[in-house]
């Protein structure tokens, strides 16, 4: 953001490096090398961890059997079959993801509470069979761990091993992060309605983001069995989850530093004060609950709120300044749409009411359409049935001829077919561009291991959606607070953002859900400006609005709809003077 | 409606110097209002002004800086949110904020525990009759309802609790106009009945054509407070909603 805290940032990854490179000369003794080890074999199963939890926020506290797989595949390999041992540690990481898959692919769907009940159950069930399978695992008695060969052999070799892959991780979840994926899975996290709204295919996503995590888990786990030097059922017990899992609260979601904080305080902490290792579990539970009460955000968060005490950040209110020509401009490059979206005879019912009733309607390029009617009408339904998010009972959506009432919503933001929503929904945590950039989400095609390995061509996409953000924010006048957390935006200012968020999507087409509402006069003019400068690029535009002053002003053509039922059509002439709407709608 | 030449005498609300802040950064700045008994009071003011954000610090939910509110007398300034509603100031929220996953009914007898801890359900009938349309939708939760609907309701919701003051904060949002005359009209009896009214509108001609006395606020500062009607006729509305002029000097403050 500023230079002195992306300076402070260097300085001290710059000094992080230096002291973990020279650790095994300035550590005391064998026992602290030790243990400086054990974090960083840790650090790799939680980094993946915390894009599931922090990230993306899907509670697994199953990745203690997902340790295990690893830990005892690499024994069984690398001991028993005496295969190489590096070659033993990839293949463990390979059988993490895999079981990550297996576990991902049916629970991943249930909703929070089920999936972590789903993953606890998965480590108990792999510790069971582990128990089991006495010729493979040994049974309760365990297996050696073995080894690695020099130059890793000796503790030093060791600790640099796991030191280097875990720096390799570190890296790894840290491009994610500031990739378009890390927005996705964050969209994911805070508000899943806009996560497909701009695109974002979010089962697949979780999945990805959760083998991922059983890779780097896997991996741990090799690396764990090498360092205990011998492991049984014994050593998976299920409180090293509800390790892993504390570490990542405590460090804070959506953050790298504090969940790394957090496990090297977790872990060095007990072991280097006797008296709190007795206390064991009390100790996690004890330290959960002070920061839960005291900075709920976690270790992370509470660094850079120290950060902002020293340099507080204006939040003076800036008022929207729309550029209605840089607009037309930016959107003019991105091309328009051909053919117009026919809405025929279409209905839907929730039970046995008709929200919808054989409504038609044309949405043609370049026009702006408004939608009125009393509250209930069925306004927003006509919404969610273009977007996607409701299944026309009957009727047709014809685009270009074809069909496509049955997509998914995120097939129609392929489409071109970009919403704001009622209640802006935005992304409290990221900046207004980060939020802007969300919207581009189609657009980039990198796939996550490309993000996670910063390959040339996923920085040249972000630039480009980068720059073309800027622009849009620009265009609708909110050019000065780009880089203002979105929770710190006034009501219209998240308006505005919305749909610039649209806008990144490239869209033939946008559906917007009463933007003027809570808007003052002056600001309903500028969004009057952004409006035009859309629809003059020659994107269609639908207006739900209940400021029948504003849309009989900027609409070409105007539908009023009545308990479902469309009762009058036409220009915004026709439709103001008709009796029928006067009637029910817009009062004497 | 009826625009009082002069204000009542006696203060209801009081707030007197208030400031907020999120964090190190100050959004009100020593604002000071106040509502008279059975006075219909509207805030005007550009979003981002932190009209919400008083509203907010009057019932407790954001912490006050310094400053103080009283409300009949009783000191309010540390009390938090169910001890501002138990002494009778109700804020309807912005942004339809009603509770999804109960029915219609439900969502009302919440608005009735304030005063009976087991819900009072002989005042349901009355609400009916004000907002016939959440009658006709009593057992559906409150998910089905549109947008508007359950705008309506967190209205509903506000008055079924009996307030001495109801704070609207941005009721029309997301309402058919009729409905939005209707809710101000509804305020407007209630106000003639004896209840004190505080509202935050962005529909200026309307807000203003119900209200007796406005507060117009500009950043986090109070920058005119008078009758509706000079309000309304004073050039300064114009300029507060436009924004960018200089800061009002002390003579034009007064109006």
């Amino acid at each position: 953001m500023n230079t002195s805290s992306n300076r402070t940032r260097l300085l001290a990854l710059v000094l992080g490096i230096c002291a973990a490179a020279t650790l095994p000369f300035w550590a005391g003794d064998q026992y602290q090398l030790h243990l400086a080890a054990l974090i960083a074999v840790y650090w790799i199963l939680i980094s993946g961890l915390n894009i599931v939890v922090g990230f993306t926020g899907q509670l697994s506290i199953g990745h203690v059997g997902l340790l295990s797989i690893g830990a005892y595949g690499f024994c069984i390999l690398a001991g028993k079959m005496e295969m190489n041992p590096y070659l033993a540690l990839v293949i463990s990481g390979g059988l993490g993801g895999i079981c990550g898959l297996a576990l991902g692919l049916p629970s991943l769907r249930l909703p929070g509470f089920y999936f972590a009940m789903a993953t606890m159950a998965f480590a108990l069930i792999v510790n069971e069979i582990i128990l089991a399978q006495v010729d493979l695992t040994g049974g309760g008695i365990g297996l050696v761990g073995p080894l690695f060969t020099e130059p890793f052999e000796s503790p030093s070799g060791f600790y640099y091993l796991a030191a280097i892959l875990a720096g390799f991780a570190t890296w790894m979840t840290w491009n994610i992060a500031r990739s378009m994926w890390g927005k996705g899975l964050i969209a994911i996290r805070d508000n899943p309605v806009t996560a497909q709204a701009v695109g974002v295919p979010v089962f697949r996503a979780k999945l990805v983001a959760f083998v991922f995590s059983g890779v780097l888990a896997g991996v741990s786990g090799g690396l764990f069995a090498s360092l205990q030097s011998y492991i049984t059922p014994d050593t998976f017990v299920f409180d090293l989850s509800m390790f892993f899992f504390v570490c990542i609260i405590i460090g804070g979601r959506g953050s790298i530093v504090g969940p790394f904080l957090g496990t090297v305080v977790l872990t060095a902490l007990p072991e280097m004060v006797a008296s709190l290792a007795k206390l064991g579990n009390f100790f996690y539970g004890l330290l959960l609950l002070i920061v839960v009460l005291v900075i709920p955000e976690g270790i992370g968060r509470m660094i850079q709120l120290i950060y902002e005490r020293i340099r507080p950040r204006e939040i003076a209110s800036i008022p929207i300044q729309p550029e209605p020509e840089k607009l037309h401009q930016v959107l003019r490059a991105s091309g328009q749409a051909h053919a117009a979206i026919e809405v025929k005879h279409i209905s839907k019912h929730f039970g046995g009411v008709a929200a919808v009733d054989d409504v038609s309607l044309t949405l043609s390029p370049g026009e702006v359409h408004g939608l009125i009617g009393p509250n209930g009408s069925g306004k927003t339904t006509i919404l969610n049935l273009l977007s996607g998010y409701y299944e026309p009972s009957a009727g047709d959506l014809l685009y270009q001829n074809q069909d496509f009432g049955k997509t998914t919503v995120q097939q129609r933001a392929r489409m071109g077919i970009a919403r704001t929503f009622q209640k802006p929904r935005l992304l409290p945590e990221l900046t207004v561009l980060e939020n802007a950039m969300v919207g581009a989400w189609s657009e980039s095609t990198s796939g996550f291991m490309a993000s996670a390995l910063a390959l040339p061509h996923v920085g040249a996409e972000d630039r480009i959606v980068r720059e073309r953000a800027v622009e849009l924010l620009q265009g609708v006048g909110l050019g000065a607070v780009m880089h203002r957390r979105a929770n710190l935006l006034d009501h219209a200012q998240q308006r505005f953002l919305e749909i610039a968020r649209g806008l990144a999507l490239r869209p033939k087409f946008i559906l917007l859900d009463e933007p003027a509402g809570g808007l003052t006069s002056v600001e309903i003019e500028h969004l009057g400006s952004v409006i035009r400068a859309i629809s003059k690029a020659g994107i269609g535009v639908l207006l739900v609005e209940h400021h029948t002053d504003f849309v009989f002003r900027v609409c070409d053509k105007v539908t009023t709809l009545n308990v479902g039922r469309m009762i009058k059509h036409g220009t915004a002439e026709q439709v103001r003077h008709d009796p029928e709407v006067i009637r029910v709608y817009l009062g004497a | 409606m009826n625009n009082h030449s002069s204000r009542p005498d006696e203060v209801l609300l009081s707030v007197r110097d208030l400031h907020v802040a999120y964090g190190k950064a100050e959004v009100v700045h020593g604002l000071s209002l106040d509502v008279r008994a059975g006075e219909f009071v509207v805030v005007l003011g550009r979003n981002g002004a932190g009209k919400s954000t008083v509203m907010h610090a009057i019932s407790g939910l954001v912490p006050k800086r310094s400053g103080s509110v009283s409300f009949a007398g009783q000191d309010l300034t540390q009390a938090s949110p169910g001890q501002i509603v138990q002494s009778g100031v109700i804020q309807v929220l912005e942004g339809h904020r009603v509770f999804q996953t109960l029915s219609v009914e439900d969502n009302l007898m919440i608005g009735t525990y304030a005063k009976s801890p087991h819900g009072d359900r002989t005042k349901l009938d009355a609400i009916y009759e004000l907002f016939p349309e959440l009658a006709e939708r009593k057992q559906q939760m409150a998910s089905r309802l549109s947008g508007g609907q359950q705008q309506i309701l967190a209205v509903a919701q506000g008055v079924i609790g009996d307030p001495k003051l109801l704070i609207l904060d941005e009721p029309s949002a997301g309402l058919a106009p009729m409905v939005v005359d209707r809710i101000l009209t509804v305020a407007s009896e209630l106000c003639a009945k004896g209840l004190a009214i505080l509202l935050v509108e962005q529909l200026v001609e309307k807000a203003l054509k119900h209200a007796h006395f406005a507060f117009l606020m500009e950043t986090g500062r109070v920058a005119a407070a008078a009758s509706s009607t000079e309000i309304g006729q004073g050039d300064l509305l114009h300029r507060v909603f436009l924004g960018g002029g200089e800061p009002l000097s002390e003579s034009e403050k007064k109006v």
